[in-house]
């Protein structure tokens, strides 16, 4: 069965979002490996420390940052909602149920 | 009548009869000592009287050694006032029963207080006034045999022991021999201000396995060879306590022996341990105590509460050594939770602390693990302040190991400080590193497992926490960046280093709101310890990462560097961080003034399936190396 170009260009326009969903999910995931961790405790022994690191000096803020929590998990959150937006807006653009034109 | 006559004299012989039969009752005999010479006995076994009529020392010992039973006791009442000295001619007979000697029985003599149950305080010296002079004796001044268990000596002054001998010798060989020495003045005149050890002596050489050296001035034994010793004690569950051991009888000068005390734990690691508890040990020539050494191992030592380089007011006295000197000693505290078993350390010429993996010959590797160091103020002022003069003038604290010839694990497992109220050391105003951990470039990881955790670390002179591999030598700590800089600084390590292959954080920004600050780092860890005794990465739990604040930009000798002065906390981390956050309450006032480091330590579990030997019985092992 032949394609039509319209259905060719659907599908690339798919292709090309599954491709920014999966390069975002992938930046985003590498970026959340710093989760902190909850070992059980008595299940583990502290061996050896370093010595302690350069300095930073502080820095007044009027912003305060999640407390407890890896800042990276926000900026996720944010992600997925943003590529899931983008596709019901492309979703709604191919089937016409947007009252204005995105594409051909 | 007649009969009953009968009847009560037969009743009465009856009751003689049973009495003559019947074993021996022996009361306990009092021998007092009413002559100040040193003449025997005319006949020990009949009592204590010389050929003059007197009771002397030495013939009040003869007597209870030839009387029946034990619990004896020996007093004095010598006639006239003041100090009366018995200068012994020759050795005393050993004793070898139970007997209590006690000095404070002679009228106007009585115990103080040398050590104040609080300190900083005030010691009130005891006034004594039976001075044993032991010069010509050719041998120890009092010497108590291994069937004497349960013995108590009080209130004497023994001095002038005779040259290479000690002024009291124990020969607690066997188990659960114990003895009492209380309220003694050992090495002085009956002031207790002036030195009468002119020499090579020691003051109590022995073997206890229980009892208490307790209330004691032991002062002024020197020695140009290896004596000149406090005390030396070979045992298990004894305790020294509230001794001033290198001061006047006042605890404020320094009148020092050549060491303070050697400890000495008792064949196995089992044995429970020495305790050495609430002593001023301070004005020594070199060394305050020294725990183990070379066969004699210091394993289960517990020493707490002491001053060990401040005086008995809490001024700096100094020890001329290292504060503590540990060697071949495993599973030794030093220091504790309370308040009342804080050690302050400082002043001292050499190391707070020093543990120290080879013999003082040289010619000897010996292991150490499982140390616990914490609640202690190392460096500092008795209030855990920094004042000039209190500093250790090396570092505050140093594991250190100087022989190549020594073996994979020859300090390990030790753990400095820890989260729990009161576990937290001051580590203070110390001339080099606050904690060096030191260990001969060599291909093996010998020094490792030091955990450092959540100390105040600050205003030493170097670095606050120093892995060090780049002095040689005599393990004098490192003055210089040297591969420390390469090794250290710049997180790539080679596998001589001590703490094998831990790099830190890289904090990238802060930003606090009032106290409440915020990090932002990396952490990307190096890996695992590998051979000989491999740590396998699927022991690894994880990474703990503790932060901590300091007033100052720079803190120590090198720009760009400052040391942890308070703890914020700690979070752990799988280790492969970037551009993450977390969120502390600080604890104290935010300014801007301030600046932040941080430390790594690793989480291991389950050591069993490592190549080497896994210390405890049962997962989470603690340990996994050579035995």
């Amino acid at each position: 069965m032949k394609l039509s170009n319209q259905t060719m260009s659907n599908k690339i326009k798919l292709i090309l979002v599954a491709a920014i969903a999966l390069l975002g999910t992938l930046f985003f995931s590498y970026s959340v490996n710093a989760q902190e961790i909850t070992p059980a405790a008595g299940t583990y022994s502290y061996g050896s420390t370093s010595e302690f690191s350069p300095y930073v000096a502080l820095t007044a803020s009027t912003t305060l940052a999640p407390t407890g929590a890896d800042q990276n998990t926000g900026y996720l959150a944010f992600a997925v909602l943003a590529l899931a937006a983008s596709g019901i807006l492309l979703y709604l653009a191919k089937n016409r149920l947007l009252p204005i034109k995105i594409s051909k | 009548m007649r009969r009953l006559s009968i009847f009560g004299l037969c009743l009465v012989l009856g009751l003689l009869c049973v009495v003559i039969v019947s074993p021996k009752a022996h009361a306990a005999t009092i021998f007092t000592v009413d002559d100040a010479g040193d003449d025997s006995a005319v006949d020990p076994s009949v009592g204590c009287a010389t050929a003059g009529g007197g009771c002397t020392l030495r013939s009040a010992i003869e007597a209870e050694e030839a009387a029946v039973g034990i619990n004896h006791a020996i007093r004095f009442n010598i006639p006239g006032p003041g100090v009366h000295t018995i200068t012994l001619t020759s050795e005393l007979p050993h004793i070898t029963k139970r007997v209590t000697i006690d000095g404070t029985s002679q009228p106007g003599a009585s115990c103080g207080t040398l050590v104040p149950d609080n300190l900083p305080g005030s010691s009130i010296p005891h006034t004594l006034l039976i001075e044993v002079n032991g010069t010509a004796t050719g041998a120890n001044t009092l010497t108590f045999e291994s069937t004497a268990s349960g013995i108590s000596l009080k209130g004497l002054i023994l001095n002038n022991p005779a040259d290479g001998w000690n002024s009291l010798f124990i020969a607690g060989y066997d188990p659960g021999y114990s003895a009492q020495v209380n309220c003694n003045y050992f090495g002085t005149d009956s002031t207790g201000e002036t030195a009468q050890t002119p020499v090579e002596s020691n003051a109590i050489v022995g073997f206890l396995h229980g009892g208490s050296i307790q209330n004691n001035l032991i002062s002024g034994y020197k020695s140009a060879g290896g004596q000149g010793v406090g005390i030396v004690i070979n045992g298990d569950a004894f305790t020294i306590q509230n001794n001033l051991i290198g001061t006047t009888a006042d605890g404020i000068t320094a009148l020092g022996n050549k060491s303070g005390i050697w400890l000495q734990s008792h064949n196995s690691s089992s044995s429970p341990a020495g305790t050495v508890n609430h002593n001023v040990i301070s004005g020594n020539e070199t060394i305050g105590i020294k725990n183990g050494e070379d066969t004699y191992s210091g394993n289960n030592s517990v020493i707490i509460g002491n001053y060990i380089g401040l005086n008995v007011e809490g001024t700096a006295l100094g020890n001329g050594g290292d504060g503590i000197y540990s060697i071949s000693a495993s599973n030794f505290t030093i220091g504790g939770i309370l308040d009342t078993d804080r050690n302050v350390i400082s002043a001292n010429g050499g190391n707070g602390i020093h543990v120290f993996s080879q013999g003082d010959d040289g010619s000897g590797c010996y292991s150490s693990t499982s140390g616990q160091i914490f609640g202690n103020y190392i460096g500092t002022n008795s209030s855990g302040e920094v004042s000039t003069g209190y500093g250790n003038q090396a570092s505050g604290i140093t594991f250190n190991e100087v022989d190549t010839n020594c073996s994979h694990g020859s300090i390990f497992s030790q753990t400095v400080g820890g989260d729990n109220t009161g576990e937290p050391n001051i580590i203070a105003g110390n001339t080099l590193d606050g904690v060096r951990v030191y260990q001969v470039p060599d291909s093996g990881t010998d020094v490792f497992g030091i955990a450092i955790l959540a100390n105040n670390i600050f205003s030493n002179g170097n670095l606050g926490i120093n892995l060090a591999a780049d002095s040689t030598g005599s393990g004098t700590a490192d003055t210089d960046l040297g591969p420390n800089v390469i090794n250290n600084f710049l997180m790539s390590y080679p596998a001589t280093n001590a703490n094998y292959y831990i790099n830190h954080a890289v904090i990238n920004s802060t930003a606090y709101t009032g106290n409440q600050l915020t990090v932002n780092y990396n952490f990307q860890a190096n890996g695992v310890q590998e051979s000989p005794y491999d740590l396998l990465a699927s022991n690894l739990v994880g990474y703990r990462l503790d932060f901590y604040l300091n007033d100052n930009a720079q803190d120590g000798a090198y720009a760009g560097y400052n040391q942890g002065k308070t703890y914020l906390g700690s979070f752990i981390v799988n280790g492969s961080e970037t551009n993450a956050t977390h969120t502390f309450t600080s604890p104290v006032t935010l300014t801007g003034n301030q600046s932040i480091s941080t430390t790594t330590t690793v989480l291991w579990q389950d050591l069993s399936s490592c190549n080497g030997v896994q210390q405890g019985s049962s997962p989470p092992y603690s340990y996994c190396g050579p035995q």
